[in-house]
């Protein structure tokens, strides 16, 4: 009985019980019964390939035996002169006949024509020739073109959705991520095949045991590329009109209506005059060989080429991240939106060497160094309208030049062996930099009630804004995976240090108080405005200077062991340990901290206020720092160290067979904060025991169909930022202090699911993805109001937010007319709360934005680009005073567009002319709305020179105006634009 | 000795002409090869496919070292190279009729003999005839020899596929003459030959190489036809495929030492397909 029960356990436990050796016999003949020449052949039905082959005897007789656990399998008997004649059978041994006719083979007849994409296994292998065409120079214009492949504008590359993990030249990864240095110099006339590698394991010892889902690509160079030094240089020189000066004042934005005033000549004075000497210049020297690769690359210019996007990092090497605290900062012209080439006032010099030795088939050493130095000039105008509260607005304009000087060197070692036995990495990293940021500007500001009549006017403050802030940091990164039978046990170390010794410097002035005009029967408050602003200097001004010392000690130590059970299960256990040093010395002159050392209630009483504030930020604007200062408390220096612990048990379980995967990730991580404020002399600690789950699941559809879904839950508790008594000086307009009494508690809840086609017959590919998420906070960020001065405080009230997103996107690459088309929408969706005045707010926002891109050739001698992309946000807040028939909603809707069509001739084979027209529009851009560039190219290509002539911003546009708007609240971007130059560049082959 | 100071001079030339990009050795083939055979029809063609040899880009026929072709008729098949078909199509005799003049052979290090592009295959009854063409100074030693194909021992991989041509191909392996060898194999086409003396899978091979890649071969064509398959009278001696081996190595490894007797060029490195 006991024998019986086992059995029944056992067959319940394992209900795929092991199948036995089948075996298939019978003939193949003919209808008269003589036997056929043919072979007979065996696959599980469904997918899979043959398990089992047989040739028929002289008699027509065969005999198969095999071993499947399918259910069912496919027996086929074949031959030139029958064709493939297909049986479904249960799988168990039997016997089957064949009795067949006569039939002619089916051929589907191929002719391979220069394959543009081929598929082998799990990589694409491109044809670079086949998606070249005579205007491309290097490799990243060939790739911008095919199916699949997306090279966004900071140089990142995407394949069908996805960021690539690794950047291999002839399987060498030799740039360590800053991979534009490989797409922006190596021709496209050395490279043969791009090959994309899907589910790339980069551990040899891993391949064909974990999969990943990471996406790879490397370059295989022509023969001809390989073994030899190339250098090539370039040089260049051109000219740029004068600049335009931005106006007083635009007039309007949105509605509201702006006092206009005529103040900013002087700041512009600096940029005005004649046009500009334009310059520029590269040497870019290469050589990759089996065991050797070298790129060495100097590029500078002054003509708005962002060459510093070359030493971008697209990949990390899974280093510590370093992050000494530092919340400080001045306040910048923002961006245009634009291509950075319309605005960028440079001058760029990049230095990169990087080298590969390939000490043995495994054993590799890199060394990176790269240096960038570059002087950045930025000119802006801005301006907001503001929600104070249902009856008032708030106005600000400012005017804005800033330049800011860099230096910035970082240089990285790196040891690996990667045998298929073992794999072992170390990297060391060394970061610095020298930076200084100066800004002047001139900022207004006014108050308004909901018919845009002035209410009250806060006058005019001129701005200088001083911040050196140099960087240095040290990492080291270790990695070894070794095997220990079937299973594989992995460690993981990395310690660093980083040190911020900043100095934010501002200066303010005020200019004399304006008359205000006050609408009749408002209540004024103008006394306010015309105190003097800043008694602490008795010129009418004020001097502040922040000082702040920041330290960063970091380590990280992960074990894991992976342990394989059975055919199906891994189940992975490890320890993870990391501590989190956070030093931080500040010391903050020319500002009277508060007397009383405490928080006091803002005027409007929080309707939810509980407990005990846990912070406090204060944002003013200068004019009311008396009134501040009289009621705000705490000193203006820190000298602490905030230290954050964690030690975790990593466990997770796979179910794995070979299509599908499902893992469970079940962490559970003690988490230790500490904070020592030897100011306050006040040292205290608090421990907490988080658990964050995760489930995952992957599966292979068919060969070409992936889908996989996700869900996670998390909770974090304190935050660095919240941390400090004494007051810091973020910007000239912020100070600001933050100090725990409270922790302040964020549970998180996401969800993802995305699915991915791609068939390379085709050159199909395409992807579509949703994301959930759910962000559940004990405090909320309240914003009060006094005249223009904003108040940002946290209060311990619940507040929960819900966001959603949905994307797709397709390409297709065309043998007709070369061409290949790519699409993308998105749809997304949040909702959240918002305390303003005291006053609980439900804010809503939506967004749909879409586009693509066209390139083809509709004859032999041109090719088109066209591009476009629009988007649509609509933002909306309930408030009393929006109109019954929104249902109370107030909001507003933002559209945007951007087109550009792009054609290039080639009326000879060393000629190539191009065009190209651009159109930029903003709906809520009080004028202006469709700003329009044209640009021209004539390249000419000689056998050892090629000359290149650049006209840009032909239409001379001087300036382009950026709205955006948040439920209430509009903010214009006014940038300056780079006029209208011509450049002439000459490149050549030393070697 | 005149000989011996051409044969310098024109590995001079050749040599500092093309010193890179070699994987075969550096030899000269002959203007007389094949030159003025007479073709038989051996069989009727049913079907041929064209294979890319060491290909850098598939579709560029200027990046292979060969193109050849397998004829496939009912009870027989043909293996020859199409770019030396070429090549022998573009004789032409000079105005005193003694010289020959030939064009340019297509592909890659295309002033080069290899042993395997200067050979015909024919198969039949489960035999293969090899017809082998030597470079220049060595026609003498134009040879064929005829031996059983029996078909490799392959290990199938069921779970591995790759698309080719447009048809779905299943992986599998074998060891053969000295070598690990990687095939693609198409089910859907119910033909058990291959590229070079490869066959016995249960479907066309459209792809091949040896574990270290010093041969690839792939196919960049798939034609039914219905005609006379034809083939050189060959008027070769007859041989062993030991001697034609082990000649076409030490004629590879250093032509100009097996020819003049010189020592002044260093042998060159060379991986023979059949190692054994």
């Amino acid at each position: 009985m006991k024998k019986f029960a086992c059995i029944v356990t056992l067959s319940l436990l394992f209900p795929v019980g092991t199948r036995g050796q089948t075996v298939v016999e019978g003939a193949v003949t003919d209808l008269l019964g003589r036997a056929v020449d043919a072979f007979v052949t065996v696959r599980p039905k469904g997918a899979g390939g043959i398990l089992a082959y047989t040739d028929t005897d002289e008699r027509g007789h065969y005999r198969l035996s095999f071993n499947t656990q399918a259910d069912s399998v496919a027996v086929t008997a074949s031959g030139m002169t029958i064709g493939n004649r297909v049986r479904l059978l249960a799988n168990r041994s039997q016997r089957v006949d064949f009795r067949v006719s006569e039939q002619q083979m089916e051929l589907r007849e191929v002719t391979v024509r220069a394959e543009k994409i081929r598929q082998q296994g799990d990589t694409l292998n491109y044809n670079v020739a086949a998606y070249q065409q005579q205007g491309d120079r290097v490799i990243g214009d060939v790739l911008k073109r095919m199916p699949g492949i997306e090279v966004s504008d900071n140089g990142a590359i995407k394949y069908n959705g996805k960021a690539i993990r690794k950047f291999y030249v002839e399987e060498m990864d030799l740039l360590q991520g800053r991979y534009g240095l490989a797409t922006n110099n190596i021709n496209a006339q050395d490279v043969a095949t791009v090959q994309v590698m899907e589910h790339h394991q980069e551990k040899k010892m891993l391949r064909g045991k974990e999969m990943t889902d990471d996406v790879a690509i490397n370059l295989k160079l022509k023969n001809s590329a390989k073994g030899t030094v190339a250098v090539n240089t370039m040089v260049g020189g051109g000219w740029q009109d004068p600049p335009h000066t931005l106006p007083a004042r635009e007039g309007a934005v949105g509605n509201q209506t702006l006092t206009s005033y005529n103040v900013f000549a002087p700041f512009l004075t600096g940029r005005a005059g004649g046009g500009a000497v334009l310059w520029t210049a590269e040497a870019v020297g290469m050589y990759f060989a089996k065991t050797r690769q070298n790129m060495t690359v100097y590029k500078g210019n002054n003509a708005g080429d962002d060459v510093s996007r070359e030493l971008t990092s697209h990949y990390s090497i899974n280093s510590i991240p370093l992050y000494p605290f530092c919340p400080t900062g001045v306040i910048m012209p923002s961006g245009s939106g634009l291509s950075q080439k319309r605005t960028f006032d440079n001058r760029s010099n990049i230095v990169s060497t990087n080298h590969l030795e390939k000490l043995s088939p495994d054993k590799e050493m890199t060394f990176n160094a790269a240096y960038y130095n570059d002087r950045i000039r930025r000119e802006g105008y801005a301006e907001s309208n503001q929600f104070l509260s249902e009856a008032d607005r708030l106005l600000t304009q400012e005017t804005m030049t800033s330049e800011t000087t860099l230096h910035n060197l970082s240089a990285q070692a790196r040891y690996c062996n990667n045998s298929s036995g073992a794999f072992l990495a170390d990297v060391l990293k060394v970061d610095a930099g020298w930076n200084t940021d100066r800004v002047s500007s001139l900022l207004s500001s006014s108050r308004v009630d909901v018919q845009g009549l002035p209410v009250a006017d806060y006058g005019d403050e001129q701005v200088a804004q001083h911040f050196r802030r140099p960087t240095l940091s040290v990492s080291n990164t270790f990695n070894t995976t070794q095997a220990i039978g079937r299973n594989h046990f992995d460690l993981h170390f990395s310690a660093g240090y980083a040190r911020r010794p900043n100095t934010l410097t501002v200066g303010i002035e005020a200019d004399p108080p304006l008359a205000i005009p006050v609408r009749e029967g408002a209540e004024s408050d103008s006394e306010d405005v015309t105190s003097p602003s800043f008694s602490a200097n008795a010129g009418g001004g004020a001097v502040y200077r922040q000082d702040l010392t920041s330290h960063h000690i970091a380590a990280r130590f992960n074990t894991g062991y992976n342990l394989r059970v059975g055919d199906y299960f891994k189940f992975n256990y490890g320890i993870n340990a990391s501590a989190n040093l956070h030093g931080i010395e500040t010391d903050l002159d020319g500002f009277t901290p508060p007397a009383d050392g405490g928080w006091q209630d803002p005027p409007h009483t929080l309707p939810t206020r509980e407990e005990v504030v846990s912070s406090q930020t204060l944002t003013s604007y200068n004019v009311f720092a008396p009134s501040l200062t009289g009621r705000v408390g705490g000193g203006s220096l820190n000298d602490l160290w905030y230290n954050t612990y964690t030690l975790a048990l990593g466990q997770s379980y796979k179910y794995e067979i070979h299509d599908f995967s499902l893992t469970l990730g079940l962490p559970l991580e003690l988490y230790a904060q500490t904070l020592d404020d030897r100011v306050r002399d006040d040292r205290h600690g608090y421990v907490h025991l988080l658990f964050a789950p995760s489930l995952s699941m992957n599966w292979s559809i068919t060969r070409d169909l992936w889908f996989n879904a996700g869900a996670h839950y998390s909770k974090t508790v304190g935050d660095p930022g919240g941390i400090y008594s004494g007051y810091i000086m973020s910007n000239y307009r912020t100070f600001q202090r933050s100090y725990v009494e409270q922790l302040s508690e964020t549970q998180n809840l996401g969800a993802q699911a995305s699915l991915r086609y791609r068939s390379a017959i085709h050159a199909f590919f395409a992807n579509a993805g949703f994301n959930y998420r759910r962000t559940h906070d004990n405090q909320i960020y309240g914003y009060t109001y006094e005249g223009a001065t904003s108040v940002v405080q946290g209060v311990n009230q619940p507040t929960v937010a819900n966001s959603y997103s949905l994307s797709g996107e397709v390409s297709k690459g065309f043998d007709f007319l070369r061409s290949t088309i790519r699409a993308f929408a998105g749809y997304s969706l949040s909702a959240s709360e918002r305390l303003i005045g005291g006053q609980l707010y439900q804010y809503h926002a939506r967004a749909v934005s879409g586009g693509g891109n066209l390139s083809f050739s509709p004859f032999e001698w041109m090719g088109i680009v066209y591009s476009t992309g629009f988007s649509f946000n609509w933002s909306k807040t309930l408030t009393d005073t929006a109109s019954p028939q929104t249902g109370g909603w107030e909001g507003t809707t933002v559209r945007s567009h951007t087109q550009r069509l792009s054609m290039s001739i080639f009326p000879t084979k060393k000629l190539t002319l191009t065009l190209a027209a651009e159109d930029n529009y903003n709906n809520l851009t009080a004028t202006h709305r469709h700003a329009w560039f044209g640009d021209a190219a004539a390249k000419l290509k000689l056998k050892r020179v090629d000359m290149e002539l650049q006209l840009n911003n032909l239409f001379n546009q001087h300036r382009y105006s950026r709205v955006t708007y948040s439920g209430l609240d509009i903010f214009t971007h006014t940038s300056q634009l780079r006029p209208r130059n011509a450049l002439f560049t000459i490149r050549f082959k030393l070697l | 000795m005149n000989r011996r100071i051409i044969s310098i001079l024109l590995a001079l030339a050749v040599y500092i002409g093309a010193f890179a990009q070699q994987n075969q050795g550096e030899v000269i083939p002959s203007t007389k090869t094949r030159r003025g055979l007479k073709e038989k029809q051996v069989g009727t063609t049913i079907m041929h496919v064209d294979y890319a040899m060491n290909a850098d880009s598939i579709g560029q026929e200027q990046t292979y070292i060969d193109k050849q072709r397998l004829e496939v008729g009912r009870d027989c098949a043909k293996y020859s190279s199409l770019f030396l078909r070429r090549f022998v199509g573009s004789t032409r005799p000079t105005q005193n009729g003694q010289a020959i003049l030939r064009g340019g052979k297509p592909g890659k290090n295309n002033a080069y003999w290899n042993d395997i592009q200067f050979a015909d295959l024919f198969f039949k009854d489960g035999q293969v005839t090899e017809y082998v063409s030597m470079p220049m100074y060595h026609e003498s030693n134009d040879c064929q020899f005829t031996e059983p194909c029996p078909p490799q021992q392959w290990t199938l991989t069921p779970r591995e596929e790759i698309v080719i041509c447009g048809y779905r191909c299943q992986r599998a392996t074998c060891r053969w003459r000295g070598r690990d060898y990687v095939a693609w194999f198409a089910p859907d086409i119910p033909v058990k030959r291959g590229p070079w003396r490869f066959n016995g899978l249960p479907g066309l091979i459209l792809k091949l190489y040896d574990t270290n890649r010093f041969y690839t071969f792939e196919a960049v064509g798939l034609k039914k036809v219905n005609g006379p398959m034809m083939l050189y009278d060959f008027p070769y001696s007859k041989s062993t495929r030991q001697r034609v081996r082990k000649l076409q190595r030490t004629l590879q490894v250093n032509y100009w030492k097996a020819t003049a007797q010189t020592t002044q060029f260093p042998d060159k490195p060379f991986e023979q397909l059949e190692k054994e």
